[in-house]
């Protein structure tokens, strides 16, 4: 059975390290450390977004 | 049938790449519409972790008193909650409905990690480091949290 991939393929995330990103018909169309930020950006998506917190830190246990 | 999806790379600022097995689980959040949030298959957490930006955007309901949990990364303060989520696969969807805590400092780089209680109770969930891969097989749960 095939895999599925989270994000599109080859879409680069460098640039968002540490930051929420907002994906909206398979393109970054929003980005900042605050969700709160990104609310009009979600809205306006249509169909649904995907969002995604890019952590900086390699330890995220809890 | 599984639901297999590939570890995300995400980048490290030294330019390397750490593999982690990220998912999208599907949401509603607080304008009625549906959205996929992108959270950490974290097999070392007890309980689902949502920061806090996330859980006011899903306009989730807390218990008003806060507590702490700690881990490796120190204690952080939380409120309790419950977390609704669907995952989808090719030809199937799962309803989730488990225990969560909100993170109540905001500044914390954690993105939502998705916990064992609750969640690793219905599937049969493998980490396939060599193939760098996440398999989710759906399963009867003995116990509900």
């Amino acid at each position: 059975m095939a895999a599925q991939d989270v994000f599109p393929k080859g879409m680069d995330l460098s640039a968002y390290v540490g930051e929420w990103i907002v994906i909206c018909r398979d393109k970054i169309v929003a980005h900042d450390k605050s969700l709160a930020k990104l609310e009009e950006e979600i809205k306006q998506c249509r169909p649904a977004p995907t969002i995604a917190k890019l952590p900086k830190k390699d330890t995220l246990i809890f | 049938m599984p639901i297999i999806y590939r570890y995300i790379h995400v980048p490290r600022k030294d330019g390397t790449l750490r593999h982690a097995p990220f998912i999208p689980v599907i949401v509603r959040n607080k304008f009625e519409q549906v959205m996929k949030v992108v959270g950490l298959v974290d097999s070392g957490a007890d309980t689902t972790v949502v920061p806090r930006d996330l859980a006011d955007l899903l306009g989730m309901k807390e218990n008003a008193a806060s507590t702490e949990t700690g881990g490796i990364g120190g204690k952080v303060k939380v409120k309790r909650s419950r977390l609704r989520f669907m995952l989808e696969g090719n030809r199937e969807r799962y309803s989730l409905d488990v225990p969560a805590l909100i993170l109540q400092d905001n500044d914390n780089d954690v993105p939502l990690l998705l916990g064992r209680h609750g969640f690793f109770e219905h599937f049969h969930i493998t980490f396939k480091q060599d193939e760098q891969k996440v398999v989710l097989k759906r399963i009867n749960p003995k116990e509900i949290y």
